[in-house]
């Protein structure tokens, strides 16, 4: 029987587990060493078993509950907050689409009225300068012949 | 608690029985607050993360599916946390309050052992911790901390006896 079996059985022993047998009764009982350890064994499971086991505060399973409620809260919360952004958007697509339905409309209106004014425009100069057309058309040749000409003098035309 | 019976209470759980959640909580609430006393050194966190066990319980009871027992998924959860907790204090503190030397004659000052054996288990490696924390505490069997921790019957049992090894030797 050496230190190192008795040692390594002193938590055993101190647990009830194991009762000593004869030679490592009688090794304790020479063996300072192994009767100390023995003892420090004992005394530790003796503070294991009384070791304070407190209990939960009386309002523990409430405060539980709460903070669950609590965080079941701040999803709701963050899910409401991204269904709020999301109506939010989708809100604003619609005002957005509403008014550019509205605003080709009205580009459509603006661009028939400027048509019809341009359209007005070209009639009433045609009305105004009807009676002179012969004038304006002869004023028109002159001054072709006359740009036709100078091309020419200028060697506009290979000879 | 009969296996029936813990079935029936997860069942009324998972169906959003806020009531059934509360009785869960009230059953396991003192065995879960005594592990984490015993497991964390700064005591201001045992309430929060006694908490923070039930909370992860709630959030994973829809997912629980029975196959280990309610208590050695809960212990499971214990045991977790409180490595993150000494992990997250670990990273904020250095580890310089360790055990002072016992006395030669290995004596034990009863008014000093509270103290020098808590600070010795801080000490103990996470496992063995639990372990030491868990098994003495009353309605805590060995199959169950078997489940928790993965360990076959008889391993559990022999970490235990070195666990206690370890904190006589860290005290002299």
């Amino acid at each position: 029987m050496t230190c190192h079996d008795v040692l390594n059985l002193a938590e055993a022993f101190a647990a009830g587990d194991r009762q000593p047998d004869e030679a490592e009764r009688a090794h304790l009982e020479t063996c300072p060493r192994c009767a100390s350890a023995l003892a420090d064994a004992r005394r530790i499971e003796a503070f294991l078993l009384a070791w304070p086991a407190p209990e939960a505060p009386a309002r523990f399973t409430a405060s539980v509950q709460q903070r669950i409620r609590r965080l079941h809260w701040q999803v709701e919360q963050r899910v409401d907050r991204v269904f709020n952004a999301a109506m939010a958007l989708a809100a604003c697509l619609v005002v957005g689409g509403i008014a550019a339905l509205f605003n080709v409309e009205l580009l459509l209106a603006g661009a028939g009225a400027l048509a019809d004014v341009v359209a007005l425009a070209a009639a009433e100069a045609f009305e105004r300068a009807a009676p002179s057309a012969v004038t304006y058309l002869a004023a028109m040749v002159m001054v072709a012949s006359a740009v036709a000409m100078r091309w020419w003098t200028e060697g506009g035309i290979e000879r | 608690m009969a296996e029936f019976d813990e079935r029936e209470l997860v069942a009324r759980c998972q169906r959003g029985d806020d009531g059934a959640f509360g009785e869960l909580v009230e059953r396991y609430k003192n065995l879960v607050y005594a592990m984490i006393y015993r497991m964390v050194e700064d005591r201001s966190q045992v309430d929060d993360l006694a908490q923070d066990v039930f909370l992860k319980v709630h959030r994973g009871l829809p997912y629980f599916r029975g196959e280990a027992r309610l208590s050695t998924w809960i212990y499971r959860i214990v045991s977790n946390e409180c490595v993150q907790a000494r992990g997250r204090r670990r990273e904020r503190t250095s580890t310089s309050d360790v055990a002072e030397p016992a006395a030669a004659d290995g004596a034990f000052a009863d008014l000093e052992v509270r103290d020098r054996i808590e600070k010795a288990m801080a000490q103990l490696p996470d496992n063995y911790r639990f372990l030491v924390a868990a098994h003495y505490l009353k309605g805590v069997q060995y199959e169950a901390l078997a489940e928790a921790l993965n360990l076959p019957l008889g391993t559990v049992k022999t970490h235990l006896y070195r666990a206690k090894r370890q904190l006589r030797e860290l005290l002299t």
